[in-house]
């Protein structure tokens, strides 16, 4: 008997393994919603990924990140509307880290399941909202995700909260079609404008930035010279392009879903050994695993424990009409907020603006080089700041490239100056960045005071367009 | 919570062997791209590595090494016999011993700046600061070359030397009729031969050999996990180094820090005048590196850019020609020049800005080696 018949047919999925047929209707949509479901491979996925958080802050404590990130700068980009985001003192930010590394310990063995999860998110974002230079797109998934899974029971299985359930002869806690449907969702989102980002000139045309990036590899044995062609990057592009566009649909699709999962991880562990993207291969690795049979963990783990009666289950995790109409909200934000860059004139990949938060993955080989003049009262005394030397490397890396970076170390060059007493304090930027291969260019206007420019999400008149653009 | 595993042989009775294909398939695959992704011996990154460490960077330090010593050896003939001719002497030895190191700037990583040795302060840590050296002079402190290895950076190294041997105030023979001064001169130049040893022997194969931790760079190297970091920080030094010149070798002096008042005290070599004679010295340095020396069919950068199809000679040759013609156009000593001829010394800064952005943007993006700090990196 499999797992699946085990479970009786209401916890499985369809035969399709796909959602059932839409229906508009509020109450269908609720029953749909609140079907339930195996947790086995909610508390897989949970399990899998608080593994790989409690290995990310391993790895960043032992890697002296703490330090080099929050401690060492003087100076912290911070997110618009969160200049108030501050590290704590050495003990508090290593402290802080700790009840991080306890919590994602928590939910990878799923004990206060939801409370962990929480508890991850607040540290995790907080964390990350001190320094916009460390931002990447898979540090926002996992807030995303462990948001999420702090509103759904995803220690209904394969957890101690189960195992204490059952002790305290407590009714367990059953998860339900809509936690599925959200994770999978939020990641079908995720590779889709991964996806839909790579259709530009760039990424299809001249095959960039791949080719570069892959032409570093022409000297490994074997198979560099063909890393080193443009055939490759090419193809690469292209590929990478339809992965991105078409695996959600293929990993949903029951008859389809071994193969693709055996190509998600070719092409997940390809990009990690051939790039430096961290955990993020990893991540997305044991993410994908939310669009197997729920029931999947119970061919490779065999419970002892039989199914709980229906009757018994709690009929905690079910939704009502306002947790329903907040789950679509948060999808219609995911939707719209990767979006806003249609709001902005020019190339995205070159102004930046709209460029976070939207998984624009790995579209841009960029460098750049910025110096700042700083002018101070009437009779116009010049200074040169060289920023090299104020920010840590990293800091300096991603401010030479990214615009709202650049007026944020601006105007925080106008507060040190004003606070030594200078007044009539401009500052200019002399900013020059490439993108993609393009010949370098200039990224800013250097006649536009960046300092008494307004501070907002408006669009940046003083950031020169790109020639070229794609 | 007890969970038991199944066992193979009943796993094998439920689970078609087919189901296994996929995952076999992608195992394939990854243990085939695990294999092949490697940075293996005929990497041509690995390559110049191993020959700009051992056939650039070790024979520079050694030509320092024996230069430095040969200060030392002139600085005990001066303090022997304070003279005229003495004092030429020595200054002409200071002078060769700096070319080298000057030269070597462009690598001052490793031996230079790890924490582990931190030589490169203390051989040339400037401005000198001659009001803490004269009043070493007049106390009653032990002067030896064991002492003065234990002092600070501004106590000694090619800056101390500098000002003993070349300024007005300290230098003239008479002067260095005083038996404490020229003990002082004496210890610092010792100590200034055996830092140059010291530097030497750590990038040499027969010492510490830190050439063969660029060399082995993502294999056996401590101090790069990967081929690529060894590799990209040696290119990106060429753009770190034109970017301190302008920085802090002419716009320090030029005033950039202080509102434009131009600060002649802070020039590099201010007491012999060759703070010119540096930054094109540094040029030197970047030039070989990034040309290699066809004489000895040693290859630069610029033979990877090509292999890699990006061909950037001629903007390269452009961009060091205009920044050594505006150099050379200060036609005084740069501690006079930011005063008396400021304009050209912008110029020069300007020209060598061209030269930075090259590098540090066009070449570096060309060649995908901005540099990863950490890991932390990515998407």
């Amino acid at each position: 008997m499999t797992a699946t018949e085990r479970t009786g047919p209401r916890l499985a999925e369809g035969r399709s393994g796909t959602s059932h047929a839409p229906n508009l209707s509020l109450a269908r949509c609720l029953e749909y919603c609140n079907a339930e479901r195996d947790g086995a491979g909610l508390g897989a996925f949970r399990a899998l990924f608080g593994a790989l958080l409690c290995f990310s802050v391993a790895r960043f404590w032992a890697y002296g990140w703490i330090e080099e990130l929050y401690l060492r700068p003087p100076f912290h980009f911070t997110y618009f509307g969160f200049g108030w985001v501050r590290p704590w003192p050495p003990l508090g930010m290593y402290a802080h880290f700790g009840v991080m590394a306890l919590a994602a310990a928590c939910l990878c063995i799923g004990l206060a399941s939801r409370l962990s999860s929480f508890v991850f998110f607040l540290a995790f974002t907080y964390a990350e909202l001190i320094e916009k230079a460390s931002y990447l797109n898979h540090y926002y998934f996992v807030s995303l995700v462990t948001l999420l899974l702090a509103t759904m029971p995803s220690g209904a299985e394969l957890s101690f909260d189960a195992w204490l359930r059952r002790r305290r002869g407590q009714a367990p806690l059953r998860a339900r079609a809509w936690c599925y449907a959200l994770i999978r969702a939020q990641l079908t989102l995720l590779y889709l404008f991964a996806g839909f980002a790579k259709l530009n000139r760039d990424w299809l045309l001249a095959a960039e930035p791949l080719g570069t990036w892959l032409a570093l590899h022409a000297d490994a044995p074997l198979i560099g010279p063909l890393l080193g062609s443009r055939g490759a990057a090419y193809f690469a592009s292209f590929a990478g392009a339809a992965f991105d566009l078409s695996i959600p649909f293929w990993l949903s699709w029951r008859r389809s879903r071994p193969w693709a999962y055996a190509i998600a991880l070719v092409f997940h562990v390809g990009v990690w050994l051939l790039f430096p993207i961290g955990v993020f291969s990893w991540v997305m690795m044991a993410s994908t695993t939310i669009f197997f049979d729920p029931s999947w963990p119970r061919r490779w783990l065999r419970t002892r424990a039989t199914p709980p009666p229906l009757e018994a289950v709690s009929p905690s995790g079910r939704l009502g009409r306002a947790p329903l109409g907040l789950a679509g909200a948060y999808l219609v934000l995911q939707l719209v907020v990767p979006l806003r860059f249609v709001l902005y004139p020019g190339d995205v990949n070159w102004h930046e603006q709209g460029f976070r938060f939207a998984w624009r993955v790995m579209l841009v080989e960029k460098a750049g080089q910025v110096e700042f003049t700083v002018l101070t009262g009437a009779d116009e005394r010049r200074y040169v700041v060289y920023p090299r030397e104020l920010l840590t490397p990293l800091q300096y890396k991603m401010m030479s490239t990214q615009p709202d970076m650049i007026q944020q170390f601006a105007r925080h060059l106008q507060q040190t100056f004003q606070a030594q007493g200078h007044e009539r304090v401009r500052v200019y930027a002399e900013a020059w960045a490439s993108l993609n291969g393009r010949p370098r260019q200039r990224l800013i206007d250097p006649g536009v005071d960046l300092a008494n420019e307004p501070w907002s999400l408006w669009p940046k008149r003083w950031i020169l367009p790109l020639q070229n653009s794609s | 919570m007890k969970l038991n595993l199944p066992s193979l042989a009943g796993r094998a009775g439920t689970q078609p062997r087919s189901r296994f294909l996929p995952f076999l398939t992608a195992a394939g695959c990854v243990a085939a791209l695990l294999g092949c992704a490697s940075e293996g011996e005929g990497d041509t990154r690995r390559t110049l590595l191993e020959r700009w460490s051992t056939e650039l960077i070790v024979p520079l330090y050694a030509e320092f090494d024996q230069r430095s010593e040969t200060v030392a050896v002139s600085v005990d003939a001066l303090c022997a016999g304070p003279s005229e001719q003495a004092l030429a002497a020595a200054r002409e030895a200071w002078q060769a011993a700096r070319e080298p190191f000057k030269r070597a700037e462009v690598f001052a990583f490793g031996p230079y700046s790890r924490p582990e040795f931190r030589i490169g302060p203390k051989i040339d840590s400037w401005p000198a600061r001659p009001e803490q050296i004269e009043e070493w002079i007049a106390g009653e402190s032990p002067v030896d070359p064991a002492t003065i290895a234990e002092l600070g950076v501004f106590y000694k190294g090619l800056p101390v030397v500098e000002y003993l041997l070349f300024s007005p105030q300290a230098s003239t023979p008479a002067q260095l009729e005083d038996a404490r001064r020229c003990e002082y001169l004496r210890s610092t130049a010792a100590e200034l031969a055996s830092r140059a040893r010291e530097i030497h022997m750590a990038w040499s194969p027969e010492g510490g050999d830190f050439a063969g931790q660029l060399s082995g760079a993502g294999r056996t190297s401590t101090a790069w996990r990967t081929l690529r970091d060894a590799f990209g920080e040696v290119v990106n030094r060429m753009g770190f180094t034109v970017e301190n010149v302008r920085r802090d070798k002419l716009g320090r002096p030029l005033g950039d820090m202080t509102g434009g008042l131009a600060q002649p005290d802070v020039t590099e070599s201010r007491f012999s005048g060759r703070a010119i004679r540096d930054i094109l010295d540094n040029l030197s340095g970047i030039e070989v590196l990034f040309f290699g020396d066809p004489a000895r069919s040693l290859p630069g950068v610029s033979s990877y850019a090509i292999e890699r199809g990006e061909n950037f000679d001629q903007r390269f040759r452009t961009a060091l020609g205009a920044s050594r013609t505006a150099l050379e156009a200060v036609s005084v000593p740069l501690g006079e020049a930011v005063n008396t001829e400021a304009d050209r010394v912008r110029e020069a800064s300007e020209r060598l800005r061209e030269l930075q952005q090259l590098i540090q943007v066009d070449l570096i993006t060309a060649l995908g080696l901005s540099l990863n700090f950490n890991d932390n990196d990515g998407d």
